[in-house]
């Protein structure tokens, strides 16, 4: 009778080694059915049960990871950028405070090459990447000023810059760590990452 | 008694398994024994001199370290970056830990009133601690057409001797997997 109990134990503390915990060895039985046959909504549903969908027009909150200059910055070049904030739908975080973001001028010197520095400077945020995703942003901002005798003398936000552009008497700066403001361009199913933890509900 | 050991010994191995498992599924993604990039062109530079002599010198950098075996990883959405753009340590050492790179090495071009080029490496670890620091340039004669590679020579002087340690590893030193390798593609920018 002592022998018999012995294995079963063993066979108990063995279970964990092959990956089945005791309670539910039984209902992890081998089923009857080919997986052809199973269906399969449950399995889908088991992973959008730990996706949310993020909804185009989401406010994102940005930074940028680099100083631009009105002298340096031409068009079509990358830009920089980092989330300022964890973004989250509801309780849930979807991509983390720091994440890159990147973006392109899209106003700024024609080409590397010129010597001018340019009048107009605007950057639009393109995408951010979680995981293997990529998430659409649009939004740009911008800083468009006009000289007089070398001074600027006026310079006006278009869109998204939350008023952080700094002039000097030389050139144009949106200093690193500017904030700024994009938008989801279109509806995207994230793996949620963890719970944010100052999440309002 | 006897019964009792084995059944310790069953338990200890059981945890040991356990915990060895869980720690290697909790573990981050480790970086790489590798080296990020970038190429940054000074004010002076732009100021003085030309787009094409930056990229070309660059690109001459590039070829001496991979010629040397250096473990570059690059920038999975930009490649190594050549910019004439400020950018803090702090955010170089993100996207260095974005490569998956465990050393960024800043290449500065300048164009200084004294000197034809001046080029300075510096070789930061992740947290931000400068490990070592080159530089050379040229001065002197009708022209500046050969600065850069005198440049580059003077550079190789100083650098093999640090090649295969840290800051310039070589890529047998690196791990086999790449974390980034096959990072999908940005979606199409809009126009």
């Amino acid at each position: 009778m002592r022998f018999c109990a012995m294995p079963s134990l063993y066979t108990l503390l063995a279970l964990p080694l092959l990956g089945v915990s005791p309670a539910n060895a039984q209902e992890t039985a081998p089923p009857a059915q080919s997986q052809a046959e199973q269906p399969k909504p449950e399995t889908s549903s088991t992973a959008d049960a730990q996706k949310v969908m993020l909804k185009e027009g989401t406010e994102v909150h940005l930074k940028l990871a680099q100083t631009m200059t009105s002298k340096t910055s031409s068009v079509g070049e990358p830009v920089e950028m980092v989330l300022a904030e964890d973004l989250a739908v509801g309780p849930d975080v979807v991509a983390r405070k720091g994440t890159r973001v990147l973006g392109t001028v899209v106003a700024g010197k024609k080409t590397e090459k010129q010597k001018n520095e340019a009048t107009e400077l605007r950057v639009r945020a393109d995408h951010i990447k979680v995981g293997e995703s990529f998430i659409k942003l649009t939004g740009e901002q911008a800083g468009l000023g006009k000289r007089d005798k070398g001074k600027m003398v006026t310079y006006g936000i278009l869109f998204g810059l939350s008023g952080l552009l700094a002039s000097s008497n030389k050139k144009f700066v949106i200093p690193e760590g500017t904030p700024a403001t994009a938008y989801v361009q279109e509806d995207i199913s994230l793996p949620i990452l963890a719970a944010a933890p100052n999440s309002t509900p | 008694m006897r019964r009792g050991i084995v059944l310790t010994a069953w338990i200890g191995l059981l945890l040991a398994f356990t915990v060895s498992l869980d720690a290697e599924l909790q573990a981050p993604l480790a970086q790489t024994e590798g080296v990020y990039l970038v190429f940054y062109r000074a004010p002076n530079h732009i100021t003085n001199s030309s787009p094409q002599v930056f990229h070309s010198f660059a690109d001459s950098f590039i070829n001496y370290l991979k010629s040397r075996d250096v473990n570059i990883l690059e920038d999975p959405e930009r490649g190594i970056l050549q910019t004439d753009q400020v950018m803090s340590i702090e955010s170089q050492l993100n996207l260095t830990k974005n490569a998956g790179a465990k050393y960024l090495l800043l290449a500065t071009v300048e164009r200084p009133i004294s000197k034809w080029i001046k080029v300075t490496v510096q070789s930061y670890d992740l947290s931000g601690k400068l490990l070592w620091s080159e530089e050379a340039g040229v001065m002197g004669g009708m022209t500046g057409k050969e600065a850069p590679e005198k440049t580059l020579k003077s550079l190789q002087k100083k650098l093999d001797p640090r090649i295969d340690k840290p800051g310039l590893p070589k890529k047998s030193a690196a791990a086999p997997a790449a974390p980034n390798k096959e990072t999908p593609k940005p979606p199409p920018v809009r126009d």
